[in-house]
């Protein structure tokens, strides 16, 4: 797991864990003596509207969090080294395969065919990705739209690459890689 | 059609619909979706095992139920269970249906079935595997698995389905807006502003009878809106893709086809979920016996519900974003969307779990069902809020992480609360009781610990980053997916139970002495979800924190007899795994793809091997020209000249 990965991970247990204790609370309430009066009702329904505001804050909390870390703005600023990927059913042509630890780099993402996705791997852990645009059927250009991925490697080694848009029979099998060396 | 149907018509406009033939209506709905359901859940059975590579599946075969499942259990709940359903909580909730709702109800049913079999055929029988979304243009770049007959039959019953949707939302908008409608000012536009809750928020404006808007009405008059919207333009690219199995020429910007696809693909979902909450809102009152706790902030939600939910299908794109498209922009501003339109769900849940805090309420099989869901709603909720912000989406997209959230919610939301719905209505359909509420309970709770373990495992799968829509999944997948099999195995088990018990019920009879509910004590709720817990998170996360191994490459497979090669043949090696491999089958490289010709069979020099590379595929025509060139090629020629036979 990435870092993000783990904050979600374990960011969602915990909100998981927070909302199975008030299931439990309500489900326990309804074997209690002590039945609620209808004049509690009106309270609760009163309380309903503090309770929404609170979920509209906290989702402008998120928002205000998270909307400035999209991966489209780091890809208008270029990278210092560009690399080619184009996809194919079911194979990748990326050139060159060996780029620099600590430079930012720019994958070229262009598709001959269907929508690819390309995923950066290194082990398990999902480094980056994105998306491919399709060709358009019969059209005249041997690749469809051009979409760019920036990154920036920090350790050296081998990095592997999946597909991550179903793209046919072989998906599973469409698989590549290159090097960072320091 | 029975004949009764068609002399319907010539009654008088305020006529309506006896609750008898409503209810034979609905119970059609329901045998369809239980029928469709079992089907489409044992395929899901079939993938699972395979990827745990207990009986492997042939690649394309596997696609094929991937694509026939997805579509299927949308069949089963989103069309048929939710769409029955949906018409009798209107009747019960004071709704009646007259003749052209109930010609649309059942015209709805005919082309749903049509539809559904059309895909079944499709995919299974002439091997369509482009998914669920079959995202243009992949139907039409088959890798020589399907022609393009597969494709216009698959797109046409798509159409079919389609067309159900479009019938259903206006039967259910043709009843809102019926003389039961409880709106004073009455006529159709006002009883349909009531039927979406507006009478809560402007009650000057929309007076309602007794001030009070019947609750389950709302979220069924939302949807039915929201999806005349939003399956118009599905509608429009099947036609082209049909068009284009007749004409190659017609084509449409695959960008376009993909804000289409989603733009019925996201309130779609919702057609799932929404018609649930009306449900609730049916139900839940009734086991409390109490009315709704609700405030004026529901019909809020509902209004930003109706609106927000046409608006914010790019949540599905956030990774496409073409150099010189808007659609980056699009992505931005529809995170805020799809914020708020968690509001219905969050607000419906607080109201729903207030309704029922320290009420006097009746656990049965049914109100059981209701609950899990509830929970299942909150918590598929939360990841649902993961998936729908840009930062996170990252990290996530494409993963099994997805295929946990959707599962998340699809079994144990949408399904708990239509086996809830099951279990409630269909002794008030059928005439009968239940066969066993023992058996109800068995249901309820092998589901639920099956169906928490099969998602969990792919939340954790995911986050490790587990590649989602893999016939085969890397290696270092397959402890987790085996450790699923069981989880698998209570699901089906669970399902079984279901159908013997709807099975006995529709054969009138009954099981004496089985009242006592199984697990229904507090205490062994606790015990067995503190179990579920240990049992999967523990093992799943001592797993992932171990760093998996990493991934072996894919020529360690079965690699041939060593021979010595050249440098220049070596540097060859390397590149025909990673370029060609995936598509031709050479044991020295051990590589095993098999959408071109086998290489171990054929003599290989190297001027054929260049040939080949510069001028593509000259069989179906599927291996692109050019895939190497220069040095490269040449590289690759040397290899498979002196590592071939």
């Amino acid at each position: 797991m990435n870092t993000t990965q783990t904050i979600i991970a374990i960011g969602f247990t915990a909100l998981c864990a927070v909302s199975l204790a008030i299931a439990w609370r309500v489900i326990r309430s309804t074997s209690e003596k002590s039945r609620r009066t209808p004049a509690d009702l009106e309270k609760i329904r009163e309380r309903e509207n503090v309770y929404a505001v609170g979920v509209v804050v906290a989702l402008f909390a998120l928002l205000a969090i998270t909307i400035f870390s999209t991966p489209y703005g780091k890809s208008a600023d270029g990278g210092s080294q560009q690399v080619n990927v184009d996809a194919f059913q079911f194979g990748w042509t990326i050139s060159p395969t060996e780029v620099k630890a600590g430079e930012s780099v720019e994958f070229n993402l262009r598709s001959k065919d269907v929508q690819h996705g390309f995923g950066i791997y290194r082990g398990t852990e999902l480094i980056a990705q994105s998306q491919v645009p399709s060709n358009r059927p019969g059209s005249d250009s041997e690749f469809g739209q051009r979409q760019d991925l920036v990154w920036t490697f920090d350790e050296p080694g081998t990095y592997e690459v999946l597909c991550l848009e179903f793209c046919g029979v072989q998906h599973q099998g469409m698989q590549g890689s290159f090097e960072v060396v320091p | 059609m029975e004949a009764g149907t068609a002399r319907a018509g010539a009654m008088p406009a305020t006529a309506t619909i006896e609750e008898a033939r409503v209810r034979a209506l609905v119970a059609r709905y329901f045998y369809a979706t239980t029928a469709i359901f079992l089907v489409a859940g044992a395929l899901g059975v079939v993938m699972r095992q395979s990827q745990a590579d207990i009986f492997p599946i042939e690649d394309n075969f596997f696609y094929a139920a991937m694509t026939a499942h997805g579509l299927g259990t949308f069949m089963a709940w989103g069309a048929f269970a939710v769409m029955g359903f949906g018409f009798w909580v209107l009747a019960r909730s004071g709704f009646e249906m007259r003749p052209l709702g109930y010609r649309l109800a059942d015209a709805t049913w005919w082309v749903t079935v049509v539809g559904t079999a059309g895909i079944v055929v499709t995919t299974l029988l002439m091997g369509f595997a482009g998914s669920w979304v079959f995202l243009y243009p992949l139907p039409f770049f088959s890798a020589g698995q399907w022609g393009d007959a597969a494709t216009g039959i698959f797109a046409f019953s798509v159409l079919l389905v389609g067309v159900g949707i479009l019938t259903w939302c206006t039967a259910i908008l043709h009843t809102v807006a019926g003389p039961s409608n409880p709106s004073e000012r009455g006529g159709a536009l006002n009883r349909i502003a009531v039927g979406l809750g507006i009478g809560i928020v402007f009650p000057r404006l929309f007076p309602v009878r007794g001030g009070e808007t019947p609750y389950p009405v709302i979220p069924l008059t939302v949807i039915a809106v929201d999806m005349l919207i939003a399956t118009l333009p599905l509608a429009a690219l099947l036609v082209i893709m049909i068009a284009q199995v007749i004409d190659p020429s017609i084509t449409v910007d695959p960008l376009l086809a993909k804000n289409m696809l989603w733009f019925f693909g996201h309130p779609v979902v919702y057609l799932l979920l929404f018609p649930a909450v009306a449900v609730y809102y049916l139900l839940i009152p009734q086991y409390a016996k109490r009315p709704l706790a609700a405030a004026n902030v529901i019909g809020i939600a509902w209004v930003i519900g109706v609106i927000a939910n046409v608006i914010i299908w790019a949540h599905h794109m956030y990774l496409d974003y073409p150099a010189d498209t808007f659609q980056s922009v699009i992505n931005v501003a529809m995170q805020p969307l799809t914020f708020s339109i968690t509001l219905v769900s969050a607000i419906s849940v607080y109201s729903l779990c207030a309704t029922m805090y320290k009420s006097d309420f009746e656990w049965n099989p049914a109100s059981g069902f209701l609950i899990a869901g509830l929970i299942g709603w909150f918590t598929a909720g939360l990841s649902g809020v993961v998936n729908a912000t840009i930062a996170l989406n990252v990290d996530v997209h494409n993963t099994l992480w997805i295929v946990g959230h959707f599962h998340h919610m699809a079994l144990l939301n949408i399904g708990a609360v239509i086996f809830g719905a099951a279990y409630a209505f269909v002794p008030e359909l059928i005439g009968k009781r239940w066969y066993s509420q023992k058996l109800g309970w068995w249901h309820l709770w092998l589901t639920m610990i099956g169906g928490y373990g099969n998602s969990i495992i792919w939340y954790i799968q995911g986050l490790n980053g587990g590649p989602r829509r893999f016939s085969v999944l890397p290696e270092s997948y397959d402890a987790l997916s085996q450790l699923t099999l069981p989880f698998v195995v209570l699901v089906a088990l669970g399902q079984l139970v279901f159908a013997y018990n709807v099975i006995q019920t529709m054969r009138g009879r009954r099981r004496a002495n089985d009242d006592k509910p199984v697990l229904a004590d507090t205490r062994q709720i606790g015990l067995v979800t503190g179990a579920l817990a240990l049992a999967v998170l523990v093992p799943g996360f001592l797993v992932a924190l171990d760093r998996l191994p990493d991934r072996e490459p894919v020529q360690a497979a079965a690699p041939g007899p060593e021979k010595a090669l050249s440098p220049e043949a070596q540097a060859g090696e390397e590149l025909f795994t990673t370029t060609c491999g995936s598509c031709h089958a050479f044991s020295a490289a051990g590589t095993s793809g098999g959408i071109g010709p086998d290489l171990d069979s054929l003599p290989l020099t190297q001027e054929r091997v260049l040939a080949a590379i510069e001028n593509g595929g000259t069989g179906s025509g599927q291996m692109p020209a050019n895939l190497l060139s220069g040095a490269d090629a040449t590289a690759v020629a040397k290899y498979l000249d002196e590592a071939g036979g």
